[in-house]
């Protein structure tokens, strides 16, 4: 997985998870991160680690394999990589989705942001309220009369 | 490794406790409906909704019954100016009927709305979008600066005053269905204005229903990619004259009565071409053969097409190819990136469009539908080869009914096509096949075109009569089907 065969001219940087892995990429690679780009720019010395403070190495090597999948551009067609996103997805639990979607929103990866954020509105989608509940364990705190008042403000948003 | 997740989840309500910008993210992916539902999941949901930045009602496959349809137009305003958000990525909307918001002033609220928070995306269909109620579009978005796609479909009527200003700077695709009495200098401000514009679909519902003044209609794009315009009017009393300036244009499709396309530069990255021509039988003052030569001209400029359709439905005249002939070589453009060819024709049309091939060097598909009732009362195949008959791989021919003269064709085809591959044959005008001498005949025309002599041993020919009968060489040579038993679809 670590070792790359990309070209020497590619710059290596050093990714330090906020639980101390470390991970060797590419340049362009990490670059796909808008906070690492950043961070980039104001840092003096290239060869010390960048801390990537809210991430887990479990979570951050996730993130890697989505940026050098999207780093490589020429190499699949629109439709495969679709294909692979998908796959990339649906392999995920729900407890990872969550942490990815933190670590995306984090690292400011919009590519996967999108595909996550797709990804849970899926699960969401043509779920009823009890259903949405049921599969996210969301409590429902309402009285019954204040569900009741909710749902009169738009019934039309409850009509299938 | 459910039981795992659900393990996991019954402990933390995990996506709750998610920032609100993820949320929202998770949310503009639904469709509205969908969101405005999250607000009954709990507190933390309450007022969630409201931050999405996309608005969304569209039905994957079927389209919303008309009660529903009626109902959500009397609601969309409200809810929209709920939402929180000052960014509005997509506004859509697909309705069976827009009936509420073709109240002028409903629709001008909603413009207001959408326009005022920077949308980029508005597609608002109506389908069917052929009815009686006008959408009334408002002369502000035509400014909304931020805007990049627009798609309207339905019956669209500007609300324009005498000089509108257009300021869609940002502005990559449009495509306007049934546009009502739009004002004539107003499309060509339009593409003036919007120079980044890349695909343009234009539908006109009724556009020429005067005879003065001229309708010069100027479409101007550095980097319009895709352009198709096309005319549903019955009413025209006059020949409106459309320039095209898009030296990127890619791919153009034309579907129109009478009118005349220019082009101003060559547009030399032309790949896919689409003309239609319906000239129109109660207004036949306009000459049909004048109409047939400017749009030769128009064609003569797309050398670099590689795919050409081109059909032309007229009263008397509908042979193009003639005017390829008429030329002189040396003058004579050639089309040597074209491949696929379709179009239709008369049986005395044969000829020319046989000697015309002589402009389509790299001819390897043709498609021809034959036009109906069109009898000739011989013909003779004496004409020379042309090159790319030889290098023709597919061949359609639709719409043949009379036998004698059809086989005299084929035969010529078949003789000169050195490498052809597969030759469609397709009868028309037999309503059934319970007349036990319509089988006899149609038995005979087969036997009679397998048995033609093939300049290229391998080509299967397949005879077709739609919905009855499929026949290929091949079966018949195996004895697959025997002459006494057609397989009957």
């Amino acid at each position: 997985m670590a070792s790359t065969s990309t070209s020497t001219l590619s710059r290596k940087l050093i990714l330090k998870s906020s639980d101390g892995e470390k991970f060797e990429v590419d340049e362009n690679v990490a670059m796909q991160s808008q906070t690492i780009k950043h961070m980039i720019e104001d840092l003096d010395d290239i060869n010390s680690p960048i801390p990537v403070s809210i991430v887990t190495g479990t979570i951050l090597s996730k993130v890697i394999e989505y940026c050098k999948k999207h780093a490589t551009e020429d190499s699949d067609s629109d439709e495969q990589l679709k294909q692979w996103d998908k796959e990339y997805a649906n392999n995920m639990d729900l407890n990872t989705l969550y942490y990815l979607l933190l670590a995306a929103n984090y690292m400011e990866i919009k590519g996967l942001l999108e595909l996550i954020t797709q990804c849970v509105a899926d699960m969401i989608k043509g779920k009823s309220p009890e259903e949405i509940r049921a599969h996210f364990n969301i409590k429902n705190d309402f009285t019954p009369q204040e569900e009741a008042n909710i749902r009169n403000e738009n019934p039309w948003a409850f009509e299938n | 490794m459910d039981g795992m997740k659900n393990m996991n989840l019954r402990k933390k309500d995990r996506l709750s406790s998610l920032p609100d910008d993820i949320l929202s993210v998770i949310l503009s992916h639904l469709q509205i409906n969908s969101v405005v539902a999250t607000s009954i999941l709990s507190r933390r949901w309450r007022y969630l909704w409201t931050t999405v930045t996309n608005f969304k009602f569209e039905h994957d496959n079927q389209y919303l019954s008309k009660r529903r349809s009626i109902k959500f137009s009397t609601v969309v305003v409200n809810i929209v100016r709920q939402l929180t958000s000052q960014k509005l990525g997509v506004f859509k909307l697909q309705l069976s009927s827009l009936s509420n918001l073709c109240d002028a002033s409903v629709a001008d609220l909603c413009f207001r709305e959408i326009c005022g928070r920077n949308v980029e995306q508005i597609i608002i269909e109506e389908v069917p979008g052929y009815n009686n109620n006008l959408f009334p579009i408002p002369a502000f978005l035509f400014s909304s600066q931020n805007l990049v796609v627009l798609i309207l479909r339905g019956m669209i009527k500007f609300n324009l005053p005498e000089k509108t200003d257009i300021q869609l700077p940002n502005l990559r695709k449009i495509s306007l269905t049934y546009l009502v009495s739009v004002p004539h200098q107003f499309l060509g401000s339009l593409f003036r204005s919007c120079q980044r514009l890349i695909d343009a679909d234009l539908m006109f519902n009724d556009y020429i229903t005067q005879p003065e003044p001229q309708i010069v209609l100027n479409i101007s794009g550095p980097e319009l990619r895709s352009l198709q315009i096309r005319f549903l009017a019955h009413l025209h009393t006059q020949r409106p004259k459309i320039l095209i300036d898009a030296p990127e244009l890619e791919t153009l499709y034309i579907n129109s009565f009478t009118s005349d396309y220019y082009s101003i530069q060559n547009p030399a990255k032309l790949v896919n071409v689409s003309i239609q021509m319906y000239m129109n039988e109660e207004y036949n003052y306009f000459r049909e053969e004048d109409c047939l030569k400017e749009m030769f001209k128009f064609v003569k400029q797309m050398s670099s097409v590689r795919k050409l359709f081109l059909r032309v439905q007229a009263n008397e005249v509908t042979n193009v190819y003639r005017y390829f002939n008429s030329v002189n070589l040396k003058d004579m453009t050639t089309f040597p990136n074209l491949e696929r060819l379709e179009t239709n024709l008369d049986y005395d049309d044969w000829k020319d469009l046989i000697l015309s091939m002589k402009c389509f060097p790299n001819l390897r598909h043709l498609r021809v539908d034959i036009n109906m009732d069109t009898y000739t009362d011989a013909m003779d195949c004496d004409w020379c080869v042309p090159e790319c008959l030889s290098k023709l791989k597919t061949i359609e021919i639709y719409g043949v009914h009379d036998i004698r003269y059809d086989l005299t064709l084929l035969e010529y085809i078949l003789s000169n096509a050195l490498v052809l591959e597969k030759l469609h044959v397709q009868r028309t005008g037999l309503k059934s096949l319970n007349l036990t001498d319509n089988k006899a005949k149609l038995r005979y025309f087969c036997k009679s075109l397998f048995q033609l002599p093939r300049a290229s041993s391998t080509c299967e020919i397949v005879f077709r009569l739609r919905g009855f009968v499929r026949v290929s060489s091949n079966d018949w040579k195996n004895r697959k089907v025997t002459p006494e038993n057609f397989r009957v679809i």
